[in-house]
């Protein structure tokens, strides 16, 4: 009885605190402690690392800009049977879509979920006011203080910006696009007109007409951006949408009243095009599958069934496959190289394997376009291995191995760039691998071959699945040696992710095939996992 | 209304680079010897401010992540048709007063003094740059058609032995094939509009492939031609003219049926530094510095005053030679040339680009 009542009663500490709670509270410190250690590095990770890649999900599947430009026609293009032309009332919606700001003012404004039928959507803001009645007409709400509110303390903060005259002028202009990231989709829209009227406005009393005129003009202009967006956004879905919306959108100033229909294909008659309807349809929904389907040479038709890009369009799935050969051969490569140099290194005495050590690390210390261009004057035609070939009469002079702007050239050039990745790995495991196994095996009975083959390759294995991970994931990604040296064949899929990220601006193609590519390292990671084991990987 | 991820982002970003308040205005353009033309030019001669270069590979991308982001690091950048149209459309740029700028001595406006029409309010004239093939004096001899002179001999292996140097984007190629294959430079657009006109193209392109070495930067054409790798190469006239006119190379050019490209300065919508980067416009824009980039590099003036005063004030090159042969906008030059349609270009140019990947990978 004695023992479970001494059990019962709490320890205590020297200074009287019971003992579980003063574990708990120095527990508590050091995990404090140590969480402040970690934090650094994980909001680093979260800010340059998950935060972008959240980002590049929503951006592959996002189609919102074009849905906020046509709400009207999305919501209506259902009625229509997809085969024939139009019917005006389709037009009439395009036609606002195109001209009116109504978009602006209505809450619920989400791609083809509008309701046509809301009278807000067909009233005409007069171009030359007066606003006010027009604008309150189609949303109340704008008629109230509170609406106006949040945009007014927008302009105060800006002006109590306590800074040098410089940083506050800048901190104004930033401010007049803030107004219009409030209203609009856009960041890069400027509503300066808006933040002069708001300035005057005293925060309280019912808005005027001086703030509508302001709203409607900032957004007038904000609208244009929207358009250049959209058919920027539209021309993926069909070539030409760009010049018939850049076209159509001056003729569009001179129409005042229907019959659209005929207005419309009077500027342009390739409105009469059904094509250019039907892509619409594609575009419907703010969100899409669009870009994952054409990283794979694959669109939808106009009744959403998965078909193939034309013929001459298809390039991607061929780029996947030559990505995947190329880092595959590159990632063998670089084993078959790698692995008796790391031998080597491992069992040299150390005054010679530090020699070999900098000239393994040697390319890491060398600019990787110097590296480059080394090895074009060493494979090209008229290049040193070629002349040498020549000279020696092994190969006839118009004969000459095409060995760099191409496929070779960048497997090439992508071995030895990535080598030390693979012997580095490999080295430090083979480090640790005492000479006396691979004796003893001899010692009993095993020939060289098989007590290599049984003794010390299976212990270098760690080691090779991290060389050989480490290679392919960096290769698969691998975009300016193939721009450099690919010429013809040697591109890989990372130059198309470059070209839609610089030139083509079509960053949601860009993010779902960045996406596919993560998904594919992820794949084969789980892969390696289940048929190695991820505890085996050894990087030292 | 707004995108809370992009915003964390950008504050964080802005939190981590603390930018010191400029005065100067950065201008983004594409290195080398166009580069340094500018500098020489325009940043020299530049009063209101000092102007600062940076060199940057083309392409909207990094332009439109600073705009949208508010995050401004240039003020002006020098871009391409295509990019000079989308980026305005899409509001990337500031839209500029027209009548700011200086016009020509005989009073006519800058916008009308300029060769090409002004596409929008956004672009501030530069430089016209051509796609053209050139060789090396001596290559042909002893050839039995002689020396190559036209885009059709370009396209003509059998009478011109050789590796041909062509790019690896499609831009400038349609165009040369087109007129290679009979098409008058004036209906080039014409007929890859209509149906078949590419099948045209790329049938024609079929006809060099196996003798085609590709290149991707601006230096390597002269490379590939000076190692003897290729007989002719198409490059960027500038480059050419380089070579020819510092360094005296022994290069033939032929100007038939060169694809004739605009280049613009533009400034970023939200530059802290309007005032000034406004004033840098109009200084670089004035026909006396239009004129003045012409004794550093052998790109045309867009302005035709430009023109006018290299012509009155030949040898202009700073070499002391004469430029006005070299010039891609002048002259003999202009015989059979296409100028480029950048509309054509931003409808189609997606969808060839991604013809073209597959037709070299074929």
């Amino acid at each position: 009885m004695a023992i479970a009542n001494a059990s019962s009663a709490p320890i205590l500490t020297a200074d009287g605190i019971p003992l579980r709670v003063s574990l708990k509270r120095s527990m508590r410190r050091s995990k404090l402690r140590a969480l402040i250690l970690v934090l650094p590095a994980f909001l680093f990770l979260l800010i340059v690392f998950i935060l972008p890649i959240g980002s590049l999900l929503t951006r592959s599947v996002d189609d919102s800009m074009v849905n906020y430009q046509l709400p009207l026609t999305f919501s209506l293009i259902e009625n229509w049977d997809r085969q024939s032309l139009p019917e005006e009332v389709l037009f009439e919606a395009l036609y606002r879509d195109f001209t009116t700001v109504n978009k602006f003012f209505i809450a619920n404004n989400a791609g083809a979920s509008v309701d046509s039928s809301d009278a807000g959507w067909w009233l005409k803001i007069p171009a030359k006011g007066p606003y006010m009645d027009a604008i309150v007409n189609i949303n109340p709400k704008w008629g109230e203080v509170d609406t106006w509110y949040p945009l007014k303390q927008l302009v105060d903060d800006a002006h109590k910006y306590d800074g040098t005259k410089a940083a506050k002028k800048n901190k104004i202009q930033r401010a007049t696009f803030d107004l219009c990231s409030e209203l609009t989709p856009l960041t890069n829209a400027r509503c300066s007109k808006l933040f002069a009227a708001l300035e005057k406005w005293d925060g309280e009393s019912v808005p005027g007409e001086l703030l509508f005129a302001a709203i409607y003009k900032d957004l007038s202009s904000a609208q244009k951006i929207m358009i250049g967006k959209s058919s920027t956004r539209m021309n993926y879905e069909k070539p030409g949408w760009k010049g018939l919306v850049r076209k159509s959108s001056r003729a569009f100033k001179k129409i005042d009243g229907p019959p659209y229909q005929e207005a419309f294909i009077k500027a342009d008659d390739r409105w009469s095009e059904v094509g250019f309807w039907q892509s619409l349809v594609l575009m419907k929904d703010p969100q899409t599958m669009g870009y994952y389907l054409n990283s794979f040479d694959r669109r939808f038709d106009v009744d959403k069934n998965i078909i193939l890009q034309p013929e001459e369009r298809r390039v991607y799935v061929m780029l996947w496959w030559r990505t995947m050969l190329i880092s595959l051969i590159v990632t063998v490569g670089c084993l078959l190289l790698a692995y008796p140099v790391a031998h080597l290194l491992a069992t040299l005495p150390l005054r010679y394997s530090n020699l070999l050590m900098i000239c393994v690390l040697m390319p890491f210390w060398t600019s990787l376009l110097v590296r480059i261009v080394a090895w074009m004057v060493m494979l090209q035609q008229q290049g040193v291995i070629n002349d040498a070939l020549v000279w020696a009469h092994l190969l006839p002079d118009e004969n000459r191995l095409p060995m760099m702007y191409n496929f070779t050239g960048t497997v090439i050039v992508m071995i030895q760039i990535l080598l030390p990745f693979m012997i580095l790995p490999i080295y430090s495991v083979m480090k640790t691998i005492p000479p006396s196994y691979m004796r003893a095996a001899q010692n009993l009975g095993a020939p060289p071959s098989l007590a290599f083959l049984r003794v010390y390759m299976p212990q270098t294995l760690p080691g090779i699945g991290a060389g050989v991970i480490l290679v392919f994931i960096v290769a698969i990604g691998y975009y300016i040696t193939p721009d450099l040296v690919g010429g013809k064949d040697g591109k890989m899929i990372g130059n198309m992710i470059a070209y839609h990220m610089q030139k083509s601006l079509n960053w949601g193609l860009a993010a779902a095939m960045g996406t596919v590519l993560l998904g594919a390292i992820l794949v084969l990671y789980w892969i390696y996992d289940k048929l190695v084991g991820i505890d085996n990987l050894k990087m030292g | 209304m707004r995108k809370p991820l992009q915003y964390a982002l950008a504050a964080a970003l802005g939190a981590v680079i603390v930018l010191p308040a400029q005065a100067e205005v950065t201008v983004a353009s594409w290195g080398g010897a166009y580069t340094m033309s500018q500098q020489k030019a325009y940043g020299d001669t530049f009063t209101g401010g000092t102007a600062t270069f940076v060199n940057y590979n083309g392409g909207l991308g990094e332009v439109r992540t600073q705009v949208e982001s508010g995050n401004i690091q240039w003020d002006i950048v020098d871009v391409l048709p295509h990019e000079a149209r989308v980026g305005c459309d899409e509001g990337l740029f500031e839209e500029l007063p027209r009548d700011v700028f200086t016009p020509a001595p005989d009073g006519t406006s800058m916008d009308d003094d300029i060769m090409v029409p002004v596409p929008n309010d956004c672009v501030v004239p530069q430089i016209f740059w051509s796609y053209v093939p050139f060789y090396k004096n001596g290559t042909f001899d002893g050839n039995a058609a002689g020396n190559p002179s036209t885009i059709a001999d370009f396209f003509d292996v059998a009478k011109f032995p050789g590796k041909r140097g062509i790019h690896t984007w499609a831009n400038a190629l349609i165009e040369m094939a087109l007129v290679a294959d009979g098409v008058a430079a004036a209906d080039v657009y014409d007929v890859m509009s209509s149906d078949g006109g590419i099948d045209r193209a790329f049938a024609k392109l079929d006809t060099i492939k196996d003798h085609v070495v590709f290149w991707s930067s601006g230096a390597k054409p002269l490379e590939l031609i000076e190692s003897g790798e290729v007989s002719i190469s198409l490059a960027y006239n500038g480059r050419i003219g380089a070579a020819m006119l510092t360094e005296g190379a022994d290069y033939v050019v032929n100007w038939d049926g060169q694809v004739l490209e605009e280049e613009w300065l533009v400034m970023l919508k939200g530059s802290s530094n309007y005032d000034e980067a406004l004033a840098f416009l109009i200084h670089a824009s004035a026909p006396e510095q239009q004129a003045g980039q012409a004794r550093w590099i052998n790109y045309g003036p867009m302005r035709a005053s430009g023109l006018d005063i290299i012509a009155a004030n030949e040898p202009f090159f700073n070499t002391g030679v004469n430029v006005m042969p070299h010039m891609p906008n002048a002259g003999a030059a202009l015989g059979n040339a296409v100028f480029a349609n950048p509309n054509w270009w931003s409808d189609n140019g997606d969808a060839i680009s991604e013809r073209f990947t597959a037709w070299m990978g074929q």
